[in-house]
């Protein structure tokens, strides 16, 4: 009884002013891409699934920092850890219920859109003309649901991946870093390998054909928008490959066999991914007050562990972006902003000990090193 | 009954508590020490909101940490959390989720202490937030209400309003409450026990007149040259020593039970009188007496 009266308290008043303004937002960026479309050409409306999706991410991403604020301030942990609900009810009817909003702010702003749409093509003058040979292709209920439906699993698969990283905070700028750090080694894992991929061919000169596969691989599935959470590319590449580009093909996800294989493989590891963080995120302890607005990790054992490990990865990561082409001064700038910016943001303080300073030095030489070496290995093995 | 087995608390260098044992029986309990003594460590030990370390703490049968347990508990924080821009009626809507409020209480009280009802907590002063939260704590069904520093904040008149409050409601609904301070005027005619705490130690407990039973505070003027260093060498354990003038003021702890005036004769006194020590004095006087012992073991 507590749980779902805590639950119902949760959609109706905390979460309520975060729903309105993301189903605003998500309504007025997806209703305004379709209205600026072109209502004759569909196949060029590529923008819009992205346009739905693109706000809907940001607040799967941003909602579990609301989830879990009880973690995140002293005051609120001594409120919270005394209530007289076991920790795990606790977090988990806040969990829940923050995927309800989310969910139902999705679906709402979804219909609200495609119902505008719907009234557009009713008032259209000439919506008799165009009845059979766009407008039903293009708002086909298949490709449309489909293309909904895959960006609905993504943006909870999302929320599910936040709120793992959420959970093992106990300070939002903790939170903020934990999250974009494991989303970034993901897209940045994905993209290495492409990039390995075609450097691979370029050194083995293989046949245009297969360079080019590659290439348009990684510019598509990973470039798509380049930076952004995985999350934000899977629903990308879907609507703009297959949901919405029906003009010219029969059925969104049998059409070029050359994006299936990637295709699939980026659905089955962010399925993976997001399975794993909805296991650990519900079934996971909660801990105490005590770690409330603590640095780094509530688990100080990882903070050790993510300053060892996760830190360095990044900074490879962040490093082979910039890796490969000519040395110049631009990328070297930002390797060494980004360290600073990761030790900032761990630390939680923008100054920070002389010991630091020598780290990010050393590593942004190391890297002036490194793709200094690469690119003369490149050269002699191109000659 | 609260019962506190070897409970030991550590955050990272620090020993919070250590190795406490204390068991709380009925009534009010006046849970006094230095800032940085353990005081709102062990209420929220109590509260479950921490996890000792080590050792148990045992609330009726359940665990602190346990549904069971945080049921019987109503902890009020130092600085308490209000839901954002909310009112009286959300913050009462919100704990009535979870406890069960006696909702004529609550609204006499409010109307009590005069705080306004459509206006939001956040433009509140600091001690009208102070009496929504006592009047809520107050109100909830709770058998264990824990109070940290709640009187932080009140003037002295509606201090004794909440002191009254306090003791007829507490009586009434037969409610154990634990209420920390390091200002100890402020429990004065409210606490049936107190319970000092030494970092992270008991140092003492016990009701106003076993606390000071042993301490004896004298005024004098010596006919002989006499500072605190004098009296020491008597034998004679100071506590506190103050001159002005030629008068000294001076507490004795005279737990061996010596004929202290003998001692004292030896200085000649042209004045010497024993004076009545105050509640404040009395505690103040046991975390001098924690200090100096803690002082001792360094020493040994």
């Amino acid at each position: 009884m507590k749980k779902r009266n805590y639950a119902k308290y949760l959609i109706v008043k905390e979460y309520l002013p975060l729903f309105i303004v993301f189903t605003l937002i998500t309504t007025i960026t997806f209703f305004s891409s379709l209205m600026a479309s072109d209502f004759y050409c569909p196949s060029s409306d590529n923008g819009s699934m992205l346009a739905l999706t693109a706000p809907m991410m940001v607040f799967a991403a941003a909602l579990p920092l609301f989830v879990y604020n009880y973690k995140y301030s002293l005051k609120r942990g001594d409120t919270y850890y005394q209530l007289p609900l076991e920790q795990k009810e606790l977090k988990n009817t806040r969990i829940i219920a923050g995927l309800c909003i989310l969910v139902t702010s999705f679906i709402l702003s979804s219909l609200i859109t495609s119902f505008a749409q719907i009234v557009r093509y009713i008032l259209a003058p000439d919506s008799k003309i165009i009845a059979h040979i766009t407008y039903f292709k293009y708002f086909h209920a298949g490709y449309l649901f489909a293309a909904i439906g895959v960006s609905l699993v993504t943006v909870v698969i999302e929320y599910f991946i936040s709120c793992f990283c959420c959970s093992l905070a106990s300070k939002p700028i903790s939170a903020l870093l934990i999250n974009v750090s494991l989303q970034l080694i993901l897209i940045l894992t994905l993209n290495a390998s492409m990039q390995f991929a075609r450097m691979m061919c370029e050194i083995a000169q293989v046949n245009e054909h297969t360079t080019y596969i590659i290439g348009d691989l990684s510019n598509v599935a990973i470039n798509y928008s380049p930076g952004v959470v995985i999350g934000f590319q899977l629903p990308g590449y879907i609507a703009t490959k297959y949901a919405f580009d029906v003009f010219n093909h029969s059925f969104p996800f049998a059409t070029d066999n050359r994006y299936l294989a990637f295709l699939i493989i980026c659905i089955v590891l962010e399925v993976l991914v997001g399975a794993l963080a909805c296991f650990f995120t519900l079934y996971m302890k909660d801990g105490s007050g005590e770690s409330c607005n603590n640095y780094g990790f509530a688990n100080k054992k990882l903070n050790s562990l993510f300053f060892l490990s996760i830190i360095p990865v990044l900074m490879f990561f962040l490093s082979l972006d910039q890796l490969f082409g000519f040395p110049d001064v631009i990328g070297v700038v930002i390797v060494a902003a980004s360290y600073y910016l990761l030790f900032a943001l761990f630390i939680g303080s923008f100054k920070m000990p002389k010991f630091n300073y020598a780290i990010i030095g050393g590593m942004s030489a190391l890297f002036i090193f490194a793709k200094i070496a690469l690119s003369l290995a490149i050269v002699a093995v191109r000659n | 009954m609260i019962q506190i087995s070897n409970a030991t608390k550590r955050f990272e260098q620090k020993t919070a508590i250590s190795s406490l044992d204390l068991n709380i029986e009925s009534g009010v309990i006046g849970l006094v020490g230095q800032n940085g003594a353990g005081k709102s460590t062990l209420l929220r030990m109590i509260a479950g909101v921490y996890q000792a370390d080590e050792g148990d703490i045992f609330i009726d049968t359940y665990l602190s940490n346990t549904k069971q347990a945080k049921e019987l508990v109503f902890f009020l924080p130092d600085d308490p959390y209000a839901p954002v821009s909310s009112d009286i009626k959300a913050v009462f809507e919100f704990y009535q989720i979870f406890y069960s409020i006696d909702k004529a209480i609550f609204d006499s009280l409010i109307t009590k202490f005069n705080l306004p009802m459509n206006v939001r907590i956040s433009k509140y002063s600091k001690g009208m937030r102070r009496l929504l939260f006592i009047a809520l704590s107050l109100s909830v069904n709770c058998k264990y209400l824990l109070l940290d520093e709640a009187f932080d904040g009140l003037d002295p008149l509606v201090l004794e309003t909440v002191k009254e409050e306090i003791v007829r409601i507490c009586k009434d609904k037969e409610k154990t409450v634990v209420v920390s301070s390091h200002n100890v005027t402020a429990l004065e005619k409210l606490v049936d026990k107190f319970v000092i705490i030494h970092d992270g130690k008991l140092s003492s407990d016990g009701d106003l007149d076993s606390l000071g039973e042993t301490f004896i505070k004298y005024q004098a003027i010596f006919d002989k040259q006499c500072n605190e260093e004098t009296l020491s060498k008597l034998g004679l354990n100071i506590l506190s020593y103050r001159k002005a003038g030629s008068l000294h003021n001076f507490v004795i702890d005279n737990k061996d039970n010596k004929d202290i005036e003998k001692a004292l004769e030896t200085l000649k006194p042209s004045l010497l009188e024993t004076v009545a020590i105050d509640a404040n004095e009395i505690i103040l006087l046991q975390m001098a007496l924690a200090n100096k012992e803690d002082k001792h073991h360094e020493k040994a």
